[in-house]
């Protein structure tokens, strides 16, 4: 570990002389002197820094840097030289990283925990991604060591003094630029001094200087995912454009090899500057070396790959060159590590690349036999604490209540899983219409949630979380799904639909049979979408069929007109055609949050504190219509849990068969529509 | 009117050089980029010189850049903007057109009838977006009766062409019937076509099928907390519309 430390404190130091010298005059290197060199890179760490999943505060070791860095030390051991690169969408990801940004932001004098493992290994250059701009510019800039010279958006902190704990290799990045005063944020490129293990002609072990150049691109569309950070204060500009204006410059510098890290994939369609995955254009422009790309989590090279962007002409999947250049994507979490092997020869005091002997791998963590590397324990050290305070954050209440919340009985009345989480989704989006929607400002606000977990696999798969303390991966239990919140503008009579496409969740009753039937048909409880709002009612009549069993639908009561019109919130699935509701097919869609349904919930509750029964879970907008059935109706849920619904308030049911059969710890409850 | 033959002459090759093959296509995007997220006024100049002299391209440009500001005032220029470079036969303008007028802009209140005008009108380089658009025009009956047969070819002809939305769509026909026979193996498939370029719903299918157990997807709730983290990673960077 202390020589990467010494050597990567080398790199900087060589680094800042380099940059400031330009056409020195260097010993040239006798002719037929031989050196192999890898280039390893690692992609889309995404904040993995361990194996370790936050959510289910266990280990998971199919992902984690703590093993890609046991590969990094097994491949410097195998090569005579190696030099260490990332591509970025590295420092946002996980619990962690959350932690770090946003809930106990990171001060001045320290250093990322990504970044500080990333500095043990010694790196030689990064490059940045498209989610290093999601915790904003004035993180980014602060994280990263820089002062960014911009404007910043509302909601960001000012710029820091002084510049602030960074990596200590540099990161790279050229085709983005501030508004304010025209330049890169990032230094566009850099020029690396290496000293490399060569061979002589006659055999002997020789060191010879190298410059390795290094240039950088994130994916145009950075713009319009992090709008709300940097609509006004950055733009890009296009990246084969940049890329032949700087190469030619780093080579004219002296460098002698060209290694492009590029945010992006491959997309075969005719270049232009907003391009988002540019590198097979990025390829064509003469004078790189290798490129090391990333962003679309896929592995490269992979014979096997059926993917469009690895099947396109100029591409040689199975050895990994584009257009010849050779070309590695490491996946994504850790799980790969990508490594370009040149060999290179010089000639006429320059190196060139004995192209034939060039190797590109992608190296994963999983050995062959399902087995994964073991983890290099000096990363864990590094990071020891603040793995431990994201662990404490996760646990940390954020609010309690005096009432389970639950999905048992949620088919028949029970909203303790939905309320909450509607009226999340309604204080969000009644504070957005106030402050940025004023057109919409006379409109109701509703909301719809439904119950993910609804017992496909059992009695123990529906939502539980208990009376008493409520923690943040709680929060996860209520919302399974990382969705963003959406809302839609929809009439009266499109609201009646989307609860008509909800109630498809029950089968046509025969109030005539007297033999059982079942409440509940075989749409899925994830499409049962309800509203839990005291302004509005309405009753499902499940002896009708669907498409006319949406009765009595009242705001305020008072019949809804079919041209009323309404706001409603809901997720990016539902707005955006998910379980295919009539009319919701993005066309609706007046609000696209990036914040996702579950961080609104988790804010809610900590506002809230208290949650109670009362408030937080009686409110169901919705009710049956009375049936008269002659034989019972019945619906499954986990065995032993009347008591719930009791508690609940619903009287209605009762228990048909204490056990189902099944073998998975079902029962069948019945339920009596005459009341 | 000076200062913009100035601007011209910046990118003219010869000032005999007829507009349209003054800036290539590449070249205007970049000025658009400058122009729009850049706050760059002379590249918006330019753009404005260029789209004066009746390049497509620019009117387009400029349109786009205009919409974006999100105010009545320069959505309507940019409808006209959009309109001349349309008339030009600029598929892109013609999609935009419809676009605006299918979803709405400050100003613009949505209009089937109209957005069906536009994308009837674009050529062949834009004719699978405009396929998506139109099958939603005719699932969502906007402007005209529901068709759910018309719906299923136009999201296939998209589907067929690359489109992960439209593949999603035809997806959602499949599992509801509507349009075709139902067939729940057939819409998995398309799910996972659309998947394969990380949209977000598909991928939610995904996640489903894996929690319900499906025949092409066995029940694995690992499989299913994997989708959910692909969710989570691809909503970071939606995909725009086609």
């Amino acid at each position: 570990m202390k020589r990467f430390l010494s050597l990567s404190l080398f790199a900087s130091v060589v680094l800042l002389s380099a940059c400031s010298t330009t056409g020195e005059h260097r010993a040239l290197v006798v002719d037929g002197t031989r050196a192999e060199v890898a280039l390893l890179e690692t992609t889309d760490l995404h904040s993995n820094v361990l194996s370790y999943d936050y959510f289910r505060l266990e280990e998971d070791k199919a992902v984690g840097f703590e093993r890609t860095a046991t590969l990094i030390t097994q491949a410097r051991k195998q090569f005579a030289n190696s030099m260490l690169f990332d591509n970025g969408d590295t420092i946002q990801g996980t619990a962690l990283s959350d932690y770090q940004a946003q809930v106990n932001p990171l001060s001045c004098k320290e250093t990322l925990a990504m970044y500080k493992v990333m500095n043990e290994m010694g790196y030689d250059a990064g490059g940045i991604g498209n989610h290093e701009f999601n915790y904003g510019l004035s993180f980014l800039s602060q994280v990263t060591g820089n002062r960014f010279n911009v404007n910043l958006r509302e909601g960001e902190k000012p710029i820091s003094a002084q510049s602030c704990a960074g990596p200590n290799f540099p990161l790279v990045l050229a085709n983005l630029l501030s508004v304010k005063d025209r330049l890169p944020l990032f230094k566009p490129y850099v020029i690396l001094d290496r000293t490399l293990k060569a061979v002589a002609v006659d055999g002997k072990p020789v060191n010879v200087a190298i410059k390795v150049g290094v240039i950088a691109f994130t994916p145009p569309k950075i713009l319009d995912w992090d709008k709300r950070w940097l609509d006004g204060v950055v733009y890009t500009d296009g990246i084969k454009e940049l890329a032949e204006k700087y190469i030619p410059e780093m080579k004219a510098k002296g460098a002698d090899l060209i290694v492009a890290i590029s945010h992006g994939g491959l997309d075969a369609n005719p270049y232009t500057p907003s391009l988002e995955n540019a590198n097979w254009h990025l390829a064509q422009v003469p004078g790189i070396d290798a490129m090391l790309i990333g962003h679309s989590h896929q592995v490269f090279p992979n014979a096997a790959s059926t993917m469009n962007q690895f099947n396109l002409p100029g591409v040689d999947k199975a050895k990994g060159f584009v257009h010849g250049v050779p070309t590695v994507m490491a996946n994504f979490w850790g799980k790969t590590l990508g490594v370009i092997q040149l060999n290179l020869v010089s000639q006429g005091g320059q190196w060139s690349i004995d192209k034939a002997k060039t190797v590109v791998e992608a190296r994963p963590i999983q050995n062959a036999d399902k087995t994964f590397v073991p983890p290099l324990p000096a990363v864990a050290t590094a990071i020891m604490a603040e793995h431990q305070a994201t662990i404490a954050y996760v646990k940390t209440p954020i609010g309690s209540s005096d009432f389970p919340m639950t999905s048992y009985f949620a088919d028949v009345g029970d909203v303790s899983a939905m309320q909450i989480v509607n009226q999340a989704q309604t204080d969000y989006v009644a504070r957005y219409v106030k402050a940025s929607l004023p057109q919409y400002a006379s409109l109701p606000v509703l909301s719809t949630a439904s119950p993910f977990k609804t017992g496909f696999a059992g009695g123990t798969d529906f939502t539980e979380v208990a009376a008493g303390d409520i923690a943040i991966n709680h929060a996860a239990d209520l919302y399974l799904f990382p969705n963003t919140l959406y809302a839609v503008k929809v009439t009266g009579a499109g609201l009646k639909d989307w609860l008509e496409a909800a109630s498809r969740r029950f089968r046509q009753i025969d109030p005539k049979l007297t033999t059982e039937q079942s409440l509940v048909g075989t749409a899925p409880g994830y499409t049962f979408d309800m509203i839990t709002n005291k302004d509005l009612a309405y009753e499902i009549d499940v002896t009708q069929a669907q498409g006319s069993r949406i009765t009595s639908l009242m705001y305020k009561g008072a019949p809804v007109a079919p041209t009323a019109e309404f706001i409603v919130a809901t997720n990016n699935y539902r707005a955006s055609g998910g379980g295919n509701f009539p009319g919701l097919d993005g066309t609706k869609t007046i609000i696209a949050s990036p914040d996702t349904n579950r961080d609104v919930l988790i804010q809610y509750i900590k506002t809230a504190k208290t949650l109670t029964r009362k408030n937080n879970g009686l409110d169901r907008s919705w009710h049956f219509a009375k049936v008269n059935a002659a034989g019972p109706l019945t619906f499954k849920s986990a065995q032993g849990k009347l008591p719930v619904a009791i508690a609940a308030g619903l009287t209605n049911v009762s228990v048909f068969k204490a056990d189902d059969g099944s073998g998975k710890g079902l029962a069948i409850y019945q339920i009596d529509l005459s009341k | 009117m000076r200062r913009t033959l100035v601007m011209v002459a910046l990118f003219a090759v010869t000032s005999k050089c007829v507009a349209a093959s003054v800036a290539t296509p590449a070249e205007i995007d970049r000025l658009r980029m400058h122009a729009d997220a850049g706050r760059d006024a002379q590249a918006g100049t330019s753009l404005l010189a260029l789209a004066r002299t009746g390049d497509a391209n620019a009117q387009r440009a400029i349109g786009e850049v205009l919409l974006r500001r999100n105010d009545a005032t320069r959505v309507s220029e940019a409808l006209d903007w959009l309109q001349r470079a349309a008339a030009q036969g600029d598929s892109r303008a013609a999609l935009l057109l419809g676009k605006t007028w299918l979803y709405g802009a400050p100003g613009v209140t949505p209009d089937g009838v109209k957005a069906r005008h536009w994308f009837e009108k674009t050529g062949t380089d834009s004719a699978p977006q405009a396929a998506y658009y139109l099958g939603l025009i005719e699932k969502g009956g906007y402007g005209t009766p529901v068709d759910h047969e018309a719906a299923e070819r136009h999201f296939r002809f998209a589907a067929e062409r690359g489109l992960p939305d439209a593949m999603y769509q035809l997806g959602n026909l499949y599992a509801s019937g509507e349009g075709v026979d139902a067939d729940p193996r057939e819409a998995m498939r398309w799910y996972l076509r659309a998947a394969a370029f990380e949209h977000p719903q598909a991928i939610q299918e995904l996640a489903n099928a894996f929690t319900r157990g499906d025949t092409l997807l066995p029940q694995s709730e690992l499989q299913a907390a994997n989708m959910r983290l692909a969710i989570e990673h691809a909503l970071r960077h939606p995909q725009a519309l086609p």
